[in-house]
């Protein structure tokens, strides 16, 4: 396009420059022959006649002219540098993009590699992390295995020691009562003999040894009485023995299938963590890096779309340039000359769009053009580029 | 949820460049190529934008005209518009200010950028 565009200028300043030279040519023969040469009837109907160039006010050609040259050196160095960014913004592009495609292959690379390892069961990129949940897992199940054991071993002493003190005590106040009982008993019998001896004299003594036999049958039903109560209380405690045991063997259970459990857990969990760490590994920086890139594209386009812009200002110019040379050679062909002053850069002013197309106009023109006063606040840390109102 | 956005542009480009960004960041976000067509997003849309983004010059109806129509709508009233154009002209900042606009970005803008300018209007 911008070919086209130069192209478009050449031609037409060449144009006009053939028509200008020959009727100074023209004009200059006339002088040294001090007479005027009548042409043949023109070639062209639209090519100026003689007697038309001659016409031609000089000074008007030459203010003409260099208007000219001053618009063309202006869009010139617009679509130059239109030109020249759009290449550099196309570099961009291209390396941006590369760069991402090329990152993004990298990754896909390593997710492929990741998943043979996986596949083959080399990775062993996540063991250490495994490993050290697998030894505090073990820490905690052998602990509690440990601690369920003395808790059984703690009981089964405990009540050893209940059933030991309780059945000793029982049996010590039992014997004692039974050693009363039999002295009593023998005390009862002696004086129920003595008492017979006696005759009529021992009828005290034989009420003595008949109230003394009472109280042996006594003691010998409150033995029995605590006779059972030992025995219940005995069989109460082994009940608690056997229920407290079976707890144990219960929580001994649970910490067992805790242990299983947890092991199961920690081998899928081992093969889940080694596949996400193994793909996150590496991936991250393929990731971050095309984090990176996505800045260096948003530029590119950005630098595109300001290239585009500059160009369709310029051809915009441009057309305004032709149109106005238009009615110049139409005005030429008739002979005349059609005034052009620096006001035709007046109407360049309303096709910019941006600071840089201003700064060329006031460089090339002298006009004033740029106004970058502030109108929001600016926030140092949004940048210059930014006003909030 | 995540912010609504609504992003017009002329330009393919721009409108590319702003969807990466935004939507890096988590914003949800429309596109709209002009004024117009901007209009009948919001008008389509089932829940009000949370911000819009506009160029100043684009065919059919102009970043100046939109901001001007969007404000007459009560929903938007206190909606922030930002302008992201390459114009820095001061005479056409004013009437982007004077038509409603709630910030000026002048481009290129960076992605970082343009995340900090939107949580600072958006007080997020």
């Amino acid at each position: 396009m911008l070919v086209a565009i130069a192209c478009f200028c050449l031609g037409f300043a060449a144009g006009i420059g053939f028509v200008f030279l020959y009727g100074r040519k023209k004009d200059e023969m006339r002088k040294e022959d001090g007479s005027i040469e009548k042409p043949g009837a023109p070639e062209r109907p639209d090519v100026a006649t003689e007697e038309d160039v001659i016409r031609v006010n000089p000074t008007e050609a030459r203010e003409f002219f260099t208007t000219f040259r001053d618009a063309l050196s202006l869009v010139e160095s617009v679509i130059g540098e239109a030109h020249r960014e759009a290449g550099e913004a196309g570099e961009r592009w291209a390396a941006a993009v590369g760069e991402m495609v090329e990152r993004a292959n990298a990754g896909l690379r390593r997710l492929q590699k990741t998943i043979g390892e996986l596949a083959s069961g080399q990775e062993t990129g996540s063991a250490g992390l495994v490993d050290e949940a697998r030894r505090t897992a073990r820490v905690l199940v052998d602990s509690s295995r440990s601690a369920v054991a003395e808790f059984i071993a703690s009981g089964d002493s405990y009540l050893e020691m209940m059933q030991g003190i309780q059945a000793d005590r029982f049996r010590s106040i039992a014997e004692r009562i039974r050693g009363i009982l039999r002295q009593t008993n023998l005390v009862a019998i002696n004086a129920e003999i003595e008492a017979a001896h006696l005759g009529e004299m021992g009828r005290g003594l034989g009420v003595i040894a008949g109230e003394v036999m009472k109280l042996s049958a006594m003691i010998g039903d409150s033995v029995k009485a605590i006779d059972e109560t030992a025995g219940m209380v005995e069989e109460k405690l082994r009940q608690f023995a056997s229920e407290i045991s079976a707890k144990a063997e219960n929580a001994a259970h649970l910490c067992e299938d805790s242990d299983r459990l947890l092991g199961e857990y920690l081998a899928e969990l081992e093969v889940r963590t080694g596949d996400i760490v193994a793909g996150l590994k590496g991936s991250g920086e393929e990731i971050d890096s095309i984090l990176e890139s996505l800045g260096k594209i948003v530029d590119a386009l950005q630098f595109q779309d300001i290239s585009y812009q500059k160009i369709r200002n310029a051809l915009s110019i441009l057309q305004d340039v032709r149109s106005e040379l238009d009615g110049v050679l139409d005005n030429l062909n008739k002979g005349g000359m059609k005034a052009v002053d620096r006001r035709l850069f007046e109407g360049f002013k309303r096709k910019y769009t941006m600071r840089a197309e201003r700064l060329h106009h006031e460089l090339t023109t002298g006009q004033k053009c740029l106004d970058e006063r502030r109108v929001g606040r600016v926030y140092e840390e949004l940048g210059e580029n930014v006003e909030l109102f | 949820m995540a912010k609504r956005v609504l992003a017009v542009d002329d330009s393919a480009t721009v409108r590319a460049s702003v969807r990466m960004v935004l939507e890096q960041a988590g914003y949800e976000v429309e596109l709209a190529a002009n004024g117009e067509d901007a209009l009948k997003k919001i008008d389509m849309a089932a829940e009000r934008f949370h911000l819009l983004i506009t160029d100043l010059n684009m065919p059919r109806l102009d970043g100046i005209g939109l901001i001007r129509a969007v404000r007459s709508n009560p929903a938007y009233r206190f909606t922030p518009i930002l302008m992201l154009t390459t114009e820095s002209q001061a005479e056409k900042k004013e009437e982007g200010k004077k038509a409603g606009a709630t910030g000026w970005i002048v481009k290129p803008f960076q992605p970082e950028q343009l995340i900090a300018v939107i949580r600072k209007v958006m007080k997020i």
